[in-house]
């Protein structure tokens, strides 16, 4: 997500968006946070910084790393 | 048939899995005696506990008389045969609904076929009693806000007794059944098995089927095995490995005989210590650090060659097995969040909508990360026979404390083994000074459950934790 800071109007669209309007009218401040703490541990998330760093894909453990 | 008179019933109840079917192989046991004594247990207490979701009383005693029939007609036995089980109550039995402990699934029509898992503990001879309280959809929890109650810790009933597979770990521990399934996306086997002092395994990543199993995350999620002791996790284990061509990340390989090793010491294996997880990265609690440590003595004091090693910090694994465990499961839940949200626990939203707002470059990444963790962490391993990691943190904390449970929760070191698919153990080592159950981890290379095996099994006979009974 390229703002981590939504306002109110924004964050009331993306939850709209993502299907999640019905809960965001009962209980908006339950999106608000369910949106900092996702973004929070995107933010924590360690990238890896080499394109050659392939993902898991289907994850296999004796095959697939 | 005849029987071997027990003191009481509770020595009855506490027989181990293995003796039980020994005893009932020989006609020394009756299935219906012993499954009688089980339900009258769990008629007596489980009221103050809630383990179970639904007791099946008439057909499990059903199910034990025509054990026992088998047993006077002679016929061939499976390795658990007449012995009762209980099933986390996301695994399907034919028959039965699957709630998935949530009012989503509360009117769900019965499961017309068992899943693998079932297939596998009825061919062998086993016969199911429960279906077992879990958190919702084995992500939520404790919750107060569902149809039915979370299970509490047979030790102590204000304390909390690990999730998500709380019943089945509460069950087995209380003597209501000799062994259970429960399932493990981010350590929810081996949580309930530290808590409730019993053990609990976390097979490779594709040893166990998932298939008929409520999934959670597609590519985090294993069955386990719950039980008393070593041995009997190892009996059960050998039911339940092997390959399953319905589950898509079942493995082709070949099925050790993990009783094989048990009584072959630990002398000379070389065991890793990988203590900065929680004596550096996540500071437990000193009970809990020094009850590690004396385990890691005795083990040396039985002939290992322990060695302290390093790899990457808890934190990284955990919020990599984080960003991937909630993408999948919101992108499970996404069409009943969006329709049913109100019919959710509190708990579970909180803990799923997270997902909603990580992107696929989050996701992809965190796959990235998961590679670069499990190729680091396999190599750091492959010398060692095996390694101690903390379980928790802490001990069994205060239930219906919000406060302590949101702080107390993610304190544990098992996340990393379901992001790696390494096979990991959780085994009691002690208690702390309020009588609750402490533990650690045997984590190994892929498809050695056996050397764990024979690890526990060697510091479990040189110590006493295993033989200890909550007082109900």
């Amino acid at each position: 997500m390229s703002s981590d800071n939504l306002d109110d109007v924004a964050l009331a669209q993306l939850a709209r968006h993502l299907g999640l309007a019905k809960l965001y009218a009962a209980r908006p401040e339950l999106i608000r946070k369910a949106y900092d703490s996702g973004r929070a541990m995107a933010q924590r998330l360690q990238r890896p910084d080499d394109i050659a760093d392939e993902p898991s894909h289907i994850f296999q453990a004796d095959n697939n790393v | 048939m005849s029987e071997q008179g027990f003191k009481t019933d509770e020595d009855l109840a506490f027989l181990s899995l293995v003796e039980v079917a020994a005893r009932i192989r020989t006609g020394d046991l009756s299935p219906v005696t012993y499954t009688q004594c089980l339900l009258d247990r769990i008629g007596a207490h489980d009221q103050q506990f809630d383990s179970f979701l639904r007791v099946l009383s008439e057909s499990v005693l059903r199910e034990a008389e025509a054990a026992e029939r088998a047993v006077l007609a002679g016929e061939t036995l499976g390795p658990l045969h007449g012995v009762p089980f209980g099933l986390k109550d996301i695994i399907d039995a034919a028959g039965l609904p699957t709630t998935a402990h949530s009012q989503i699934l509360a009117q769900q029509p019965p499961k017309t076929d068992d899943a693998a898992v079932t297939k596998r503990l009825r061919a062998a001879g086993g016969i199911l009693l429960g279906k077992m309280a879990t958190h919702e959809f084995a992500l939520g929890g404790p919750s107060f806000d569902l149809p039915w109650p979370p299970a509490r810790n047979p030790w102590n009933r204000e304390r909390f007794p690990g999730g998500s597979s709380s019943g089945s770990g509460v069950a087995v521990a209380a003597g209501f059944l000799p062994m259970a399934l429960g399932t493990d996306t981010g350590g929810s086997v081996r949580n309930p098995a530290t808590a409730c002092g019993i053990v609990g395994m976390k097979a490779t990543y594709g040893r166990v089927s998932r298939q008929g199993v409520v999934p959670l995350s597609y590519s985090l999620d294993h069955v386990g095995p719950m039980t008393r002791t070593v041995a009997d996790n190892a009996l059960m284990l050998n039911v339940l490995a092997g390959h399953d061509p319905t589950d898509p990340a079942s493995a082709d390989v070949p099925v050790a005989d993990y009783a094989s090793q048990l009584n072959h010491g630990v002398k000379g294996l070389r065991i890793g210590i990988l203590r900065h997880f929680h004596n550096r990265d996540m500071i437990a609690d000193p009970v809990v650090a020094t009850a590690i440590d004396e385990a890691v003595r005795v083990l040396q004091e039985l002939g290992a060659e322990m060695v302290e090693i390093e790899t990457e910090p808890l934190e990284t694994y955990s919020t990599c097995n984080r960003v991937i465990l909630v993408s999948e499961a919101y992108a499970m839940h996404r069409n009943w969040l969006a329709e049913r949200p109100n019919e959710y626990s509190a708990s579970f939203l909180e803990r799923v909508l997270p997902g909603a707002f990580l992107t696929a470059d989050d996701y992809v990444d965190a796959l990235r990360l998961r590679r670069k963790l499990t190729v680091g962490f396999n190599q750091t391993i492959r010398e060692l026979d095996g390694v101690i990691v903390a379980s928790s943190m802490d001990p069994p904390f205060v239930i219906d404390d919000a406060a302590e449970v949101a702080l107390k929760y993610s304190r544990q070191a098992r996340a990393p083994f379901n992001l790696t698919g390494n096979p990991a153990l959780s085994l009691p080592i002690g208690f702390d000074g309020d009588g609750l159950p402490l533990a650690m981890q045997i984590v190994a290379g892929n498809f050695q459950e056996a050397m764990i095996y024979r690890i526990a099994a060697t510091y479990e006979a040189a110590t006493i934790w295993h033989g200890r009974r909550p007082q109900l």
